[in-house]
């Protein structure tokens, strides 16, 4: 018997015990409005390090005045996932960084991100790239301000150029003599290194490798979106993937392409094992400052070719990176003051990491970078000549529809490997299979009303002039 | 009267005190796995992308299920790697179970070593095959070139066949530690006296492993193989790290499917995601019963009856 109640008493602590520990606890809020206490804000970051460009600028903005502090976090690869948990459970930080961002658009329907309109005086405006103003504007109102304009370039070796007989001033002028010359290093190379690089690991190979080409091209834009007919038509971009299907099949590109990401062939490309490949203008300053032996190498960059005969269109402006306001920020103002000043000073932020860094600026503030690119160093800093090259003829697209269609099929990300590995595959009807999945998911997005038709066809529309 | 009335005030008690010591456990049940299950339920019946207000579709994401091609690929995936450890790991791991029992010199040091992988993440794992299968620099492709087997690299992770079997691989060298170790405390089990009646009366030793060690391991069979039927049914990690379902989507198994549409960040589907999930469970609860009812001694007296 005493033992029976013995194991009652256990059993009555053991819950007990458990819903103690479940009981909601009267959560404390720190009491920012008390005078003379600082206003704590926090901001959460893409990086996958704790100490970055942007970390270390907004401690910088800690330091420059007494009223605000900013707490910043960073989450690395699992960032969209981290910040879609906090967006649902109402907890997201103060402003975050909207790099890399599926779409912001998202979060501006489910009424998480604030409009920043009331800050942004005409005055402000004028100092920005007007495309900074259109990327996040939704509905007519700003939801966020990038802060970094990206584009693409061929980076190559000079080194390996040299082995190949090539020369090592010019960069291919089209896409027929890149693939001569890719040839051309791969044979040289003798299964030391290899002619170009094409990390098809990384979906972003996709849209910076073959979109960028069609783009270009004047045929399509990101996703082959025709913006001259409001629809998805893969078949434009048959010829491109034909082009790198072959240099696939014969062997030019560095084994392992189907299973390598981007970083890999970073890699390789420093440790002079990968002739050419594309990739963005921030690498310049990643070989250049960051990555160890990228100063080393003996690399350059050029802007990407096209088809002979083929007239050049506009190029490829993304904007993704910058930030937003949560809707449930408490003190906007002061958010979007720390925001502002991290967007003025971060291009700058690794030449105060580093004072031997020298770092070409890709400001959204045209005055920066006027300034900072004008020096005597940064015009000579290695890599600069293809980056430097053709940046007037970048434009942005102000719409881009894949990111918000919700597909019933699979993606292109995955139809598009199996093409440039499988010369078996009947690439027509895969491309107008692909063609179908997203118009009809086009078409849902627009009975929704989550686009509508005059974005998708802008009157006027031209890949050359746009 | 007042006998009747104790038994009844001790019955009571003793059910109190099950069901006290019980709540603990049902709660952590219907918070973690009964409520969650509901939860997908209702979302499978619903569009939405894990943000926006869920809309009812009615049974409109199931119907996508029968549609989609890549998820039924995705199935047929998972099941060929189930058979496959089937048919691979319980044979080996007995076959090895059988060896480190015998007096081989230094059998700890073996069982050691072959149990070990089991207490290695299959994520580390996973990135060890990585690097071993990768095409450039890849260890494997190293030896073949260095022995002259091969000209160029073969690119063992970016063509389908070549990549299931590097799964099925580091699967079978993850798990059969694991099962050897089952199979070698059922063989420890079993009395020595019959071995050595056996002897007397002139078995083989393969005699005796058929007609002994294989019938007395019958309800440890059972239990192995529906570990490896349901492992194989929930096979997710290795498959994420090794080939992440690519190329395309033509590695990828049902967890890993479910878990893309569910966690993409490029336009969750976590309505489709969770029929999906609906779907997984039905199949690998009918996979598991079949299974159940065909190998139970119940099931068979039913059957003879």
């Amino acid at each position: 018997m005493k033992k029976r109640l013995a194991a009652l008493c256990l059993a009555a602590a053991m819950v007990t015990t458990m819903f103690g520990c479940a009981s909601d606890e009267p959560k404390e809020t720190p009491d920012d409005t008390a005078s003379g206490e600082k206003i704590e804000l926090t901001c959460w970051i893409r990086a996958s390090s704790a100490e970055n460009n942007q970390s270390i600028t907004i401690e910088e903005f800690n330091q420059s005045q007494d009223r605000i502090h900013v707490t910043t976090e960073s989450y690395g690869d699992n960032y969209e996932e981290m910040l879609k948990l906090a967006a649902n459970s109402g907890e997201l930080p103060d402003f975050f960084d909207v790099a890399g961002l599926t779409s912001l658009s998202q979060y501006v329907d489910a009424g998480v991100v604030a409009p920043m309109d009331e800050f942004l005086t005409d005055e402000y405006k004028a100092e920005y790239n007007p495309s900074a103003f259109v990327k996040y504007s939704f509905d007519g109102k700003i939801y966020g301000i990038p802060s970094l304009t990206r584009f693409i370039r061929l980076y190559y070796n000079r080194d390996l150029f040299d082995k190949a007989g090539l020369d090592p001033d010019k960069g291919p002028e089209t896409l027929e003599e890149m693939y001569e010359m890719a040839k051309k290093i791969t044979v040289a190379g003798k299964g030391e290194f290899y002619g170009f690089g094409f990390p098809m690991k990384s979906s972003s190979t996709w849209e910076r490798d073959v979109d960028l080409i069609s783009i270009l091209s004047g045929k399509t834009g990101p996703y082959a979106f025709d913006y001259t007919t409001g629809k998805f038509d893969f078949a434009k971009e048959k010829e491109i993937i034909e082009y790198f299907a072959k240099m696939y099949q014969e062997g030019l590109m560095m084994p392992g392409a189907e299973s390598l990401d981007i970083e890999v062939i970073r890699a390789n490309f420093i440790a002079n094992k990968v002739g050419m490949y594309f990739d963005g203008n921030w690498m310049i300053n990643g070989y250049n400052n960051e990555i160890e032996g990228g100063d080393v190498t003996n690399w350059d960059t050029a802007i990407i070719p096209i088809f002979e005969g083929e007239e050049r269109a506009k190029d490829y402006l993304m904007l993704d990176s910058g930030y937003s306001i949560a809707a449930n920020c408490e003190h906007k103002e002061e958010a979007f003051e720390a925001l502002d000043y991290t967007i003025r000073n971060i291009v700058t932020a690794p030449a105060r990491k580093n004072p031997e860094a020298i770092t070409p600026s890709f400001s959204v503030i045209d005055s920066i970078n006027e300034e900072v690119n004008g020096s005597e160093e940064v015009q000579g800093i290695k890599g600069i000549k293809g980056v430097a090259e053709g940046q007037s003829e970048l434009s942005l697209f102000e719409v881009t529809p894949h990111s918000v269609l919700t597909l019933e099929g699979e993606s292109r990300d995955d139809v598009y490997p199996l093409l440039i590995i499988n010369s078996d595959m009947d690439i027509d009807a895969e491309l107008e299979k692909l063609s179908a999945t997203y118009n009809s998911a086009l078409e849902n997005a627009v009975e929704e009303g989550i686009l509508s038709e005059e974005d998708l066809k802008p009157a006027g529309f031209d890949y050359y002039t746009r | 009267m007042s006998e009747t009335v104790k038994s009844r005030r001790k019955k009571w008690t003793l059910h109190l005190q099950m069901y006290l010591m019980l709540l603990p456990m049902l709660a952590m049940f219907f918070l973690f796995c009964a409520y969650p299950l509901l939860e997908s339920i209702y979302l499978s019946l619903m569009k939405y992308n894990g943000f926006t207000e869920p809309v009812f579709i009615g049974i409109e994401n199931y119907l996508r299920v029968f549609r989609d091609t890549s998820w039924w690929n995705s199935v047929w995936n998972t099941f060929q790697f189930t058979l496959m450890a089937y048919v691979i790991q319980i044979p080996l791991s007995l076959l090895l179970a059988v060896l480190v029992n015998s007096k081989i010199k230094g059998r700890n040091f073996f069982r050691t070593i072959i149990f070990l992988p089991n207490v290695t993440s299959t994520a580390i794992i996973g990135i060890i095959f990585f690097f071993m299968f990768s095409s450039y620099n890849g260890i494997v492709n190293g030896i073949l070139q260095n022995a002259g087997l091969i000209g160029r690299p073969i690119e063992w992770l970016g063509h389908v066949f070549s990549a299931k079997v590097v799964i099925i691989l580091l699967n079978t060298w993850s798990q059969a530690g694991y099962l050897m170790i089952l199979f070698l405390a059922a063989i420890q089990k079993i009395p020595t006296e019959l071995y050595e009646s056996a002897t007397l009366d002139g078995a083989s030793k393969w005699q005796q492993f058929k007609s002994i060690t294989l019938p007395m391991l019958g309800q440890m069979f059972q239990v192995i193989s529906m570990m490896c039927i349901l492992n194989g049914f929930q096979l997710f990690d290795s498959v994420k790290v090794l080939t992440g379902g690519g190329p395309g989507k033509q590695t990828s198994v049902m967890a890993l499917y479910i878990y893309e549409y569910f966690f993409n960040s490029t336009g969750a589907q976590q309505g489709y995601a969770s029929a999906l999930s609906v779907c997984a469970t039905f199949i690998t609860a009918t996979a598991g019963a079949i299974y159940f009812l065909a190998t139970s001694k119940k099931f068979g007296n039913v059957e003879g009856r």
